[in-house]
């Protein structure tokens, strides 16, 4: 143990030292002045993130980076500078600066211009600045402007219409990302992980796009600052709100109604944002039920609250305090009068997660910007039971409260040092603390004063320690060829255990000419912990474990490669092939579950799993002009391995879907009025189903019956029949004095297709020769969204 | 302005909530036509009983999810053996059975059940019965719970657990009834625990016809674990009332082929629900389908006479 220690140890110093000689030969060697600062939106101050910055004498480029900063040096001896600053949906500006002679700041403001240019989809290093490979961003507008369910749109939904994504069942909010699973998705919030986004059992995520300022899909070639999972990272930023005046949103939907406050706390300085998202099913449901079965309560409702609070302190530092609340709940209970008293009965089952987070920008020099963020974030599923019954002058009482969760402490220092428009390094530590409770639960039974049996009390607590280390440089030639390498050091520790995990990342982009391009990128990634869950229904059934020493950490490499080509009239073409590997999953053994024996739970996984997902993407996407939009094809394939699983036969894996085509389109009418349509087509996923059967005898006292058993087919061996779906929703706006209304109709399904959402047997009485009856067992479909007209409303000022 | 807006839109958006939270709730259900193929008939083999009692197993065929004969009877046309010692004896078929009149295991045996089957292939299961037999008593207070206006009875079950390896434990109350000079035996399984035993082993997830447990949480102790049972016998029809339990130590396939069975029986992950993937009940029949265990166990017997 003590020598793991000395070797953590060391690695940390030797990567730190070497971070530090590097960035001290770099500083050095450069004499040339740095032009730096943020790029914000004029009217809103809110920051943009990733734009793009040109020094049109040198060719020289760069892009903000997530807070918005840039740092660009032109080359030594510049005494005039001219730069041109662009960013999707916003008008370009060009900015000449004479005499050049020293560190300059810029505060530059972008006036939102294009209005249709809202999808970015920087897939490879077309641009040569962003070599991003299989990288997906798509800001609130666009996520607004697709149709939505019940006229609540959603972030999770937008991007299962991209390619290389599945959505699990139908309707729910679930990322099956090239091959992986719900669990393997990093889904942040500020920077800040949330480990169940699914409200409404997955028809709804956490995300209340009021709040979201911009979001980013990464698939693959994952820079070296994120980690922890392994198929993809959807990083989520909210606004800030804005710096110079309120303005706010009120939308009511037939499912929800949001309301959204932000604006200046001191103007210039300090901004707020408040968004509130609930859900009102319980307001109609519980007034039926009260009604039908008078006493009886029985409700279910979701809420979502945002706040975020941002001051700029001066130049150099701004802080941000981040905060998210969103819980579930479903009640079920009835009070009942009697003579002797009242029977009382309730049973409460509450999930969600709660974040918060202080994030502390930091511009140590003009090239040299640093972030640190301190973040707490939990998730937990609370069952709580309650009842009381009288009888004569007995009382009796009885509670029972099951809590599972996770939660972790972090805090991250990063830095970004821009040594020159051709290279930038960043490096970072990440300290977390994580707790698991798997299952904790406390049940009393008590007559009158006294209790009945000893109230028990069972915590079942893990905790686990993980310091992770990065480092990575991005070097952009002049010719628009961009490298980035870097790599990652997973430290882990938990039951008296250590795992080291190195990392390595390496992606390069080459720009072959002003319309192709071309990119290719490794990846190693670990997850340090493992889901229950054997279903992909959203539902808060799953627990999460933490890798411990018999089921270690898994992994997954990924090789990936693709070609986009931007063509004169606006069109990108983009393809890219990928190939990962997985090794050392851990899935739930054929019927066991965590209720079997949570003492012992390792034992319930199968372990020491192998997979491996394969695939092709092709993309047509118009980003500029009328209609924007774009098609897609995916074409995959994905397998797992477990010794102890399906007689240790390779089996697909249950959303290994060959053939996907999705289309997305947004069409501006005219000013007031425009059209988006989706569409999806999968060529079907997989289902284990009974093929023969059995009887045993059960005895059961004097009785004997025939219990009818079924041997399954190999796991994942039947497909379903294609889904597709097509919805479509029509916006239109009115300009008020004092604000913007919009009225939205929308339909899904619009053609009423019946796709899937789960499908069990039933037996079905038939007529046989000579009108005998008999019972065949039928296999049934169950869909959950035939066609839906929905509408909304929203007020913006 | 806004709650012109606001009134217009309500009575609207009331109906259009109703339609979507009707086709939400309602959805749609409807038969679909799966082609599933046949697959190979395998030899189906049930024995689940003490070792003390003459060994009788049930011998069938699976057949096609589809197939809709109604025959589950035992099939006379097999051949069966027992391995014991070296030595192999055949079972008879007793019109409901395969038995073997006469045979006899004993704590700590091996015992291999072998059915030819077609092509000269075997269907194979071996039965090692545990080495230990733990002596139980139950306690019994009759009405010592109410909870939603049942009337629970408290059964408290000790016994010691042998050091060791796991053990593994099943656990059922069988009531002989005494009306008008006649008796009849009820298997219950309307029950209640919230002891950590039971509650780790979800046995409150489902209504059990026995309780499977392991010594996780006591290996090698004494241990006392009030169990909840809804014993409706306090009317006077009945002259008298045998409560007997049954404690037996089992092997761990019995424990696992149980416990998934009942898992597919009450909890909602069986073909009937589709909410989660399916998983077939595996046993010890190599190269068939079933479980071949053998067993011992212990009885308690409480007695209230009420002539």
């Amino acid at each position: 143990m003590t020598s793991v220690r000395n070797t953590f140890t060391g690695i940390f110093l030797k990567s730190g030292i070497l971070i530090l000689i590097l960035a001290g030969i770099f500083s050095i060697s450069i004499q040339a002045q740095t032009i730096s600062g943020y790029i914000s939106d004029s009217g809103s101050g809110e920051r943009l993130l990733y734009a793009g910055i040109i020094d049109l004498q040198s060719g020289k480029a760069t892009t903000s980076n997530s807070y918005g900063f840039f740092s660009l040096t032109p080359p030594a001896g510049s005494s005039k500078v001219a730069i041109t600053v662009s960013y999707v949906g916003y008008l370009s500006d060009t900015l000449i600066l004479n005499h050049l002679q020293r560190d300059t700041v810029l505060h530059i403001r972008l006036k939102a211009g294009l209005e249709l240019k809202e999808v970015e989809i920087k897939a490879t290093a077309g641009t040569g600045i962003n070599s991003s490979a299989g990288l997906m961003r798509l800001n609130a507008k666009v996520i607004k402007a697709l149709p939505a369910l019940g006229g609540e749109t959603d972030l999770i939904k937008a991007y299962q219409l991209t390619p290389g994504v599945q959505q699990g069942h139908e309707g729910t909010s679930g990322l099956h990302v090239r091959g992986g699973s719900p669990d393997q998705n990093l889904i942040m919030l500020d920077d800040v992980p949330l480990y169940n986004i699914n409200h409404l059992g997955g028809f709804v995520s956490a995300f209340n796009t009021d709040a979201v300022k911009n979001s980013t899909l990464i698939k693959g070639g994952f820079p070296a600052r994120y980690g922890g999972r392994l198929s993809s990272v959807l990083d989520v930023s909210m606004a800030d709100g804005n710096l110079s005046k309120t303005t706010g949103n009120l939308s009511l939907g037939l499912i929800s109604a949001r309301v959204s406050l932000n604006g200046p706390i001191q103007k210039n300085k300090s901004t707020y944002l408040v968004s509130f998202r609930r859900f009102y099913f319980d307001l109609i449901a519980k007034p039926l039920a009260q009604r039908a079965n008078p006493g009886s309560t029985v409700g279910y409702n979701f809420y979502d609250l945002n706040i975020k609070l941002s001051r700029i302190i001066n130049t150099n530092n701004k802080v941000y305090l981040s905060f998210y609340n969103g819980d579930d709940k479903t009640l079920a209970g009835f009070k009942e009068k009697k003579d002797d008293g009242t029977d009382y009965y309730m049973q409460i089952n509450r999930w969600g997660n709660t974040m918060a987070a202080l994030r502390w920008n930091h511009l140590f020099s003009s090239r040299l910007f640093s972030n640190t963020t301190l973040h707490f974030t939990r998730y937990r599923v609370n069952n709580h039971l309650e009842s009381e019954t009288n009888s004569g002058n007995n009382k009796y009482l009885a509670e029972n409260n099951l809590l599972s969760g996770i939660g972790e402490l972090s805090l991250k220092p990063e830095t970004e040092y821009h040594i020159n428009p051709e290279m930038r390094i960043y490096s970072g530590i990440q300290l977390t603390y994580r707790y698991f409770k798997p299952n904790n639960y406390t049940y009393d039974v008590s007559e009158g004063n006294q209790q009945l049996q000893p109230g028990h009390n069972h915590q079942m607590l893990i905790q686990a320690f993980e310091g992770n280390i990065y480092t990575g440089a991005v070097i952009t030639r002049p010719a628009g060829h961009t490298f980035e390498f870097g790599g990652r050091i997973n430290t882990f520790f938990v039951k008296n255990h250590v795992y080291f995990i190195p990392e390595p990342r390496i992606k390069a982009g080459f720009k072959h000419n002003n319309n192709l391009s071309s990119f290719i990128s490794f990846d190693l990634m670990s997850q340090n912990m493992h889901i229950t869950g054997n279903n992909s229904i959203g539902m808060p059934v799953d627990y999460l474990l933490p890798a411990t020493q018999k089921l270690p950490p898994s992994l997954m490499k990924q090789l990936s490669a693709g070609l986009e080509f931007r063509s004169g009239n606006g069109m990108i073409y983009t393809s890219e092939l990928y190939y990962k590997h997985f090794s050392r999953l851990a899935m739930l053994k054929d019927g066991a579950s965590l209720w079997e024996g949570r003492e012992n739970w390792e034992a319930l996984f199968a372990r020491n799993g192998k997979g491996r997902a394969y695939g092709a993407e092709f993309m047509a996407s118009r980003n500029e002009g009328n209609p924007t939009g774009w098609i897609s094809y995916t074409l995959a394939r994905s397998e797992r391995k477990f010794d102890e699983i399906n007689q240790g036969l390779i089996f697909p894996d249950q959303f290994d879907v060959r053939h996907t085509i999705n289309v997305a389109m947004m069409l501006k009418i005219d000013e007031d009025a425009d059209l988006s349509l989706a569409w999806v087509f999968n060529s079907g996923y997989r289902l284990t189903l009974p093929v023969s059967k059995y009887y045993i005898p059960v005895e059961v006292g004097d009785y004997t019956y025939m219990n009818e058993m079924y041997i399954y087919s190999n796991r994942n061996e039947f497909k379903t029949k294609p889904y597709h779906r097509l919805d479509i929703s029509f916006n239109f706006h009115k300009q008020k004095k004092r604000y913007l209304r919009t009225f939205t109709l929308g339909i899904i399904n619009l053609y009423n297709q019946r796709n899937p959402n789960a499908f069990y047997f039933t037996e079905i009485e038939n007529f046989g020769p000579n009108n005998t009856r008999y019972k065949r067992i039928t296999l049934m479909q169950r869909s959950f969204f035939p066609f839906m007209p929905n509408i909304g409303w929203s007020w913006k000022f | 302005m806004a709650e012109c807006y606001f009134c217009t839109f309500m009575p609207i958006a009331r109906i259009f909530a109703l339609i979507f939270i009707a086709a939400l709730l309602n959805g749609c259900e409807e038969p679909v036509e799966m082609d599933i193929p046949a697959a190979e008939q395998q030899t189906v083999a049930f024995a689940s009983q003490s070792c003390n009692d003459t060994l009788r197993v049930f011998i069938a065929r699976t057949r096609h999810i589809y197939d809709t004969a109604v025959n589950r009877g035992c099939d006379p046309s097999a051949i069966a053996a027992i391995v014991y010692k070296g030595n192999e004896t055949r079972l008879l078929y007793n019109g409901e059975r395969f038995s073997a009149p006469g045979f006899k295991a004993m704590p700590g045996d091996t015992v291999v059940l072998r059915i030819a089957g077609d092509g000269g292939n075997y269907t194979r299961a071996q039965a090692i019965v545990p080495e230990s037999t733990v002596n139980h008593s139950v306690d019994i207070a009759l009405s010592a719970l109410l909870i939603d206006d049942v009337y629970y009875s408290r059964v408290q079950l000790d016994f010691y657990d042998p050091a060791g390896e796991t053990n593994y434990y099943e656990f059922s109350l069988n009531v002989i009834f005494t009306e008008n000079d006649s008796s009849y035996t009820f298997g219950y399984h309307y029950f209640k625990s919230f002891d950590p035993i039971m509650v780790n082993e979800d046995i409150m997830q489902y209504e059990p016809i026995t309780m499977l447990f392991s010594d996780a949480m006591f290996n090698g102790s004494a241990v006392s674990i009030p169990l909840y049972y809804f014993l409706g016998f306090w009317n006077d029809k009945y002259q008298k009332v045998v409560v007997v339990s049954e404690l037996r130590n089992i092997s761990r396939e019995h424990y696992q082929y149980y416990k998934t069975l009942y898992k597919e029986m009450y909890n909602e992950s069986g073909i009937w629900s589709g909410m989660s993937m399916p998983f077939s009940i595996k046993g010890n029949v190599e190269n068939g389908a079933g479980l071949f265990s053998l067993f011992t166990s212990t009885h308690d017997t409480v007695v209230y006479d009420f002539r």
